[in-house]
């Protein structure tokens, strides 16, 4: 050990005195880390969808500005979706790709997918840390996996404080890469789901293969023709501290995705507009019900405006409210606030919550397309995540902590939706188009 | 309302040497508690509206007791504390542990980054420099003889075997760090307490080394007042500061006059004689405790060089020499 000659400049030495400063009041050499479990149980209203997450986050936080998150989450979904049909006077049944078995559906109810089953694995992982004073940035990225779908994204972020950390300014950017592999191949839109050699070639040329390969293959979801979308979205930020009880934060967010944006397991009736007995009844081709694939278009971009402001009050419960406004060049429209109140306890706490949603519908948004219009609608989708759409979600969440700083909570939640629009024509009219949907949730974690 | 005194009874441990801590709630809300450590007045600030009055007294109490825990661990006065066993087993290899492995660890660093001239193994030099007002110079020789037992470089330590070999007649002397140690400590206990919280005000001032830390949603920073050299108390200069820390090197009262010429009480390891020309006092405004009381030192050890020296570091400072006081733009 001997003293080195080359003297370090004076700034050095203030950095690397405080970097060892560090390393020696902390207690335990090591960061500790900190864990957060929790599964989440989902069960739509009529036997629809229902699902199982366990959600286990992980959190290393080397010092007070430092921190490395992990997240993984599987879940598990079951159920049936609607297929996008309306629902007819008589019973309706559906074929699907690659020789797999059709299902039908019951007269009078909505038509339901019923094979509505994934398994999906995802894990994100988030470092965030200082600069200097006044700079930090965080860096993150994130997969999931399910048999005909994986996500991949990167993310990146910087902020900037002022005024003693009373306001910070956050940009940030993702860029992602969804990788859709449907099973038998993605149909082309707007054609007939029961003609078989309807998949869209524009991916095939580059592999030169013939589409029994992608049969073959569509458990894999890999090597097949998969059709990708890409996802680029910038955020800009700012963080205002009022006073040392109420928080405010804006942001202003901009999404750009482009690629397969279909569904490529949703579809529409074509409704018959011939005057006589099945006016607006399901219109026949080749003697059988007529229906085809929806279609988006392939670019989407989107625009939201964000507040959320936070209050501690004197007797330490927290009010958090915010509001979104979204809107599209797909023309969808969507405003959304969301409240909560928590009580708090010396050990336990109470977080009731109210969180009101609701969006337009798509330009190209149709319940159903016609014998005169299907052919010529450039896109459409029967979607109702895309149609006029109200939710309305009602949460308490409960927790208790420990005095080690440990807590074990749970949240129950119940969900209503309600969808509106065109009510049809002719037999039409005696469906019920728009079927409102509750569900529950039910969450149960513990931190430590 | 007025000032309300508290009591730390029950929950904190008695050490004999010291009185219990005076706490009173002040008018403002800030609980402030005053105590002695290292020889040294001291007090606690802390105010925080999301916890409960019971739970703040707790704080301090475990924020007092730590800072008294490390001053008795490594007190040169006590019989059969970690120090004495330390030097108990000279001349052998001994194991450390792990907080001890960590101080020498840092003591490591600074002597590397002060080109040796922070070094915890100067301490004996104080055997022929009394800086206690009595104003004795000592002999050449009597400094001279002193120096072999000087050196970091003298000890024989494996920091990956937690090892130590302390030579015969050498004598480590955590006072140069002990108490921004004991600061930063004190107040890792407070943070661990207010860790929901984002109200927190906290302040830990062990007899002018100093800490404060802030919580998110805390918008009124910490005031704090900068003593000038030579006028007791009369004028002051304010910073304000929301986290960080501010250390003062330098005791105007510690000093020898001989032959005409002053002397302060900063020694230079390599020849075992005060600093020449070394500023009357540097206060440092740092990231934290440590690093602000290090800077604080190495400034000092510059001597003629000290303004420069810690211009150049870019932290906030304020230096007072014969000539007068400068500051940090």
């Amino acid at each position: 050990m001997a003293v080195t000659n080359s003297k370090r400049s004076p700034k050095d030495v203030a950095a690397l005195l405080a970097a060892a400063s560090c390393a020696l009041t902390a207690q335990n050499a090591s960061a500790d880390w900190s864990f957060d479990v929790a599964t989440l149980l989902y069960q739509e209203s009529d036997g629809r969808v229902s699902a199982i997450e366990p959600v286990i986050s992980a959190k290393q936080e080397i010092d007070s500005e430092t921190s490395l998150s992990i997240k993984v989450v599987g879940d598990t979904l079951t159920g049936a979706s609607p297929n996008g049909a309306t629902p007819s006077t008589t019973a309706q049944t559906f074929t699907r790709p690659s020789g797999q078995a059709g299902y039908t559906s019951a007269a009078n109810t909505t038509p339901l997918d019923p094979s509505f089953k994934d398994t999906r694995g995802a894990l994100s992982v988030n470092w965030v840390a200082p600069i200097d004073r006044d700079w930090a940035y965080s860096l993150g990225g994130y997969g999931s996996v399910e048999h005909d779908y994986a996500s991949f994204s990167g993310n990146g972020s910087l902020s900037r404080y002022f005024d003693q950390k009373n306001t910070t300014l956050t940009l940030a950017t993702s860029l992602g890469l969804d990788i859709v592999s449907p099973e038998g191949g993605a149909p082309t839109g707007l054609s007939d789901i029961s003609t078989t050699n309807n998949y869209s070639d524009d991916d095939d040329d580059d592999h030169g293969e013939d589409s029994d390969h992608d049969d073959d293959d569509h458990e894999g979801g890999e090597g097949d023709d998969g059709k990708t979308k890409l996802l680029v979205d910038g955020m800009v930020g700012i963080t205002q501290i009022l006073n040392r009880q109420t928080l405010m934060q804006f942001n202003y967010g901009l999404s750009y995705s482009s690629g397969y944006l279909t569904d490529p397991y949703k579809f529409l009736s074509v409704i018959d507009t011939t005057a006589g007995s099945n006016y607006g009844g399901n219109y026949q081709l080749n003697s059988s019900n007529l229906y085809v694939y929806e279609k988006r278009p392939d670019s989407r971009v989107k625009q939201s405006l964000y507040w959320q402001t936070k209050h501690q009050f004197d007797n330490r419960d927290i009010f958090n409210i915010s509001y979104r406004y979204m809107w599209d060049d797909w023309g969808i429209q969507s405003h959304t606030v969301d409240t909560k109140y928590r009580l708090r306890f010396e050990h336990l706490y109470f977080e009731p919550g109210v969180r009101w949603y609701t969006q337009s519908a798509a330009d190209f948004y149709r319940r159903y397309l016609t014998n005169t219009n299907y052919q010529s609608v450039s896109y459409a989708t029967a979607d109702y995540r895309l149609g006029e759409l109200d939710t309305l979600t009602y949460s308490l969440r409960v927790g208790y902590k420990f005095a080690s700083g440990n807590e074990l909570y749970g949240k129950v939640s119940l969900y209503e939706q309600t969808s509106k629009g065109d009510n049809g024509f002719g037999k039409l009219t005696s469906q019920n188009l728009y079927p409102s949907m509750q569900a529950y949730m039910l969450t149960v974690g513990y931190y430590f | 309302m007025s000032d309300r005194l508290l009591s730390l009874e029950g929950i904190l441990p008695t050490y004999p040497r010291h009185p219990v801590p005076r706490v009173v709630r002040e008018q403002s809300g800030i609980l402030r508690a005053r105590f002695d450590c290292m020889a040294s007045p001291c007090e606690i600030l802390l105010s925080d509206i999301a916890v409960p009055l019971p739970e703040q007294l707790t704080l301090i109490a475990n924020a007092i007791t730590e800072a008294w825990r490390i001053e008795h661990k490594y007190s040169r006065y006590e019989a059969d504390n970690t120090w004495a066993k330390l030097h108990q087993q000279r001349g052998q290899p001994q194991n450390v542990d792990a907080e001890t492995q960590r101080l020498l660890l840092f003591a490591n660093q600074a002597w590397q980054l002060s080109d040796g001239l922070f070094d915890i193994t100067s301490g004996i030099l104080r055997q022929c420099w009394r800086f206690n007002g009595q104003n004795v110079f000592p002999e050449k020789s009597q400094v001279e003889e002193l120096l072999p037992y000087i050196g970091w470089q003298r000890l024989q330590w494996l920091p990956e075997q937690s090892t130590l070999m302390l030579p015969n007649g050498i004598e480590l002397d955590f006072g140069g760090l002990g108490k921004e140690y004991a600061v930063e400590r004190a107040m890792s206990q407070l943070l661990e307490g207010v860790a929901n919280s984002e109200t927190y005000r906290l302040l830990v001032n062990l007899g002018g080394d100093i800490a404060v830390r802030c919580g998110q949603l805390a918008t009124t920073p910490w005031r704090i007042a900068i003593e000038q050299a030579d006028t007791d108390g009369g004028e002051h200069s304010h910073i304000t500061l929301a986290n960080g820390a501010v250390a003062t090197s330098g005791d105007t009262k510690r000093h020898i006059k001989h032959q005409g010429k002053r002397y302060g009480h900063i020694l230079n390891p390599h020849t075992g004689y005060p600093i020449t020309a070394a500023p009357l006092s540097v206060t440092v405004i740092g990231h934290d405790c440590i690093q602000a009381g290090m800077l604080a030192t190495f400034t000092q050890l510059q001597g003629t060089n000290a303004l420069d020296y810690i211009r150049a570091t870019g932290v906030p400072f304020v230096l007072q020499t014969a000539e007068g006081s400068f500051q940090s733009e």
